[in-house]
């Protein structure tokens, strides 16, 4: 193990923005899995990258704020077109949500192929377009860092916020509506906190396996504990984590993409978590053979 | 004043008509039971008091103070506890300790007095014994109580409860009834209670709303028939 990077400035520039977001990703996406909505941060996380090459073309730039600002057009996009074709009493939600994702990201990556050579975009530099797909932390600078520790400090202060409103919600979204707590609000806040960190992860992440760092730190976390405030905590734990040690992963193998190295990293810690959690399978066949 | 005041509402789903004519009033201090055959649109009903459906005509008042002068509070158990998530991770005294956020500000802590209300609340129901048990772990029955103490917890002002009873045994139904009559007399709350027990509560309650089927529609509409006040006709 290569443990002279941690001290290198740019290792650390890298990993303060992962785990960041490994950090907000993780406690936010609590509240998606908890209601049992966690396809719908896959699909808009997928259909993101269409909002990066959409606005490159227009704008020219590859400012990571102008990006994450395309990637959340396109994410917003995306979930109005969920919504709208879920409401079809012939197309279910599930097949809504691949339809959407399919085709958003098909576009982008079309799009993608057609500015690659193409004689309007050749003074424009595109090579970094590639990295969003799969996410790579060599391509991180300190803009981004700051804007996805924004991000990331923003969201957590929601969620500190309205911590009591969103536990009552995601239990039981009608009760939470006869004590005066607004579900639509909820369910905004949760949205938009879930697309801004996705809009600015996409660089480090990638469009494939950003939603991962919203869904896999909660399963996890749920074989640790029954307490919603220890969810929380755990998952992000776990997210930070795993961004941490991908984001190591990716510095110092050659040619490896952070997203790949912290979503494996991540699924590592999940399935030790579901195999050996207090909650986990074997501590449940343990507990059914001392009742029997 | 009233706390719930309906004035000529009706309610379709779709083209189809459902309610039609609803009116009535219910004021602090009152226990009213609300019958009627199975699919009679009562739980719609509650639904249309409670603004989580809009009526098609007429409209539904909610009064935004309690007799005291303060903001109403209103305590509501569904008939069947299908909103509720069994999936999410918390035992059942956290459950009805959140009947108690509403009363707090953003980071306050439970005090003593809200420890002594979640304890009050779960030994009613009885289940003071279970309160370290996992939501998940529960019984439909069992969750249907912890509702019930959860929104005792609450201590609303305006108390509606559809079918509350389901899965009591008739010693538990009676102690709840009389719970609950106590609450209205003593402490002026406000009841509204789908029940198929109308003869059970029938000595408990100030007034019967009983949804009748309309002869002249073509659709399964259903008004009302203010039937009496068994309570208070008795006294």
């Amino acid at each position: 193990m290569d443990i002279s990077i941690l001290s290198q400035y740019t290792f650390q520039v890298v990993a303060v923005g992962t785990i960041f977001l490994g950090l907000a990703a993780g406690a936010v996406g609590a509240i998606p899995v908890l209601k049992g909505q966690s396809l719908i941060g896959d699909a808009i996380g997928h259909s993101s990258y269409l909002g990066i090459v959409g606005i490159f073309m227009i704008i020219q730039t590859r400012n990571p704020a102008i990006l994450a600002l395309g990637s959340f057009i396109s994410g917003s996009l995306a979930f109005f077109c969920i919504q709208t074709i879920g409401q079809h009493k012939k197309i279910e939600m599930n097949n809504a949500l691949a339809f959407v994702l399919s085709s958003f990201f098909g576009m982008g990556m079309v799009l993608k192929s057609y500015i690659q050579g193409h004689p309007s975009y050749q003074e424009v530099s595109q090579a970094g377009l590639q990295n969003y797909i799969f996410g790579q932390a060599s391509y991180i600078m300190k803009d981004d860092t700051l804007l996805i520790m924004i991000v990331a400090a923003l969201a957590l202060m929601m969620l500190i916020v309205f911590f009591k409103e969103f536990k009552i919600y995601i239990f039981d979204e009608v009760y939470a509506k006869t004590v005066g707590i607004s579900a639509k609000y909820l369910r905004w806040i949760t949205l938009i906190m879930c697309m801004l960190l996705i809009s600015v992860g996409l660089k480090a992440v990638g469009a494939i396996l950003i939603s991962s760092m919203l869904i896999v730190p909660t399963i996890a976390a749920l074989q640790w504990t029954d307490d919603f405030g220890h969810v929380l905590g755990i998952a992000a734990f776990v997210g930070g984590f795993s961004a941490f040690f991908g984001t190591y992963l990716s510095s110092t193998i050659h040619n490896m993409p952070t997203g790949p190295a912290i979503t494996v990293v991540m699924c590592s810690m999940c399935f030790l978590s579901i195999l050996f959690g207090p909650k986990g399978l074997v501590s449940n066949k343990i507990k059914q053979r001392g009742g029997e | 004043m009233h706390y719930i005041q309906v004035n000529d509402l009706s309610f379709h789903y779709g083209e189809e008509a459902v309610l039609d004519d609803i009116s009535f009033c219910i004021d602090p201090g009152e226990f009213v039971m609300l019958t009627g055959e199975n699919g009679a649109a009562k739980t719609t009903l509650l639904r249309n008091v409670l603004g989580l459906l809009t009526p098609t005509t007429g409209h539904v008042t909610i009064s935004d103070k309690n007799y005291k002068g303060k903001k109403i509070s209103i305590g509501y158990v569904p008939q069947q506890v299908a909103a509720f998530n069994a999936g999410f991770p918390t035992t059942v005294l956290e459950l009805v300790q959140s009947g108690r956020y509403p009363k707090g500000r953003w980071f306050k802590r439970l005090d003593e007095r809200d420890h002594e209300h979640v304890q009050r609340a779960l030994k009613s129901v009885g289940m003071w014994e279970s309160r370290h048990k996992k939501i998940g772990e529960l019984s439909g029955g069992q969750k249907q109580r912890i509702s019930l103490a959860r929104v005792f917890a609450t201590d609303p002002d305006l108390f509606i409860l559809d079918e509350p009873t389901t899965g009591m045994d008739e010693e538990s139904r009676q102690k709840f009834y009389t719970l609950l009559k106590h609450n209205t007399e003593v402490h002026h709350k406000a009841v509204l209670m789908v029940t198929h027990e109308s003869y059970e509560l029938r000595p408990y309650a100030d007034k019967h709303i009983h949804l009748v089927r309309k002869e002249d529609s073509p659709w399964r509409c259903f008004s009302m028939d203010l039937c009496n006040a068994p309570s208070k006709r008795q006294s």
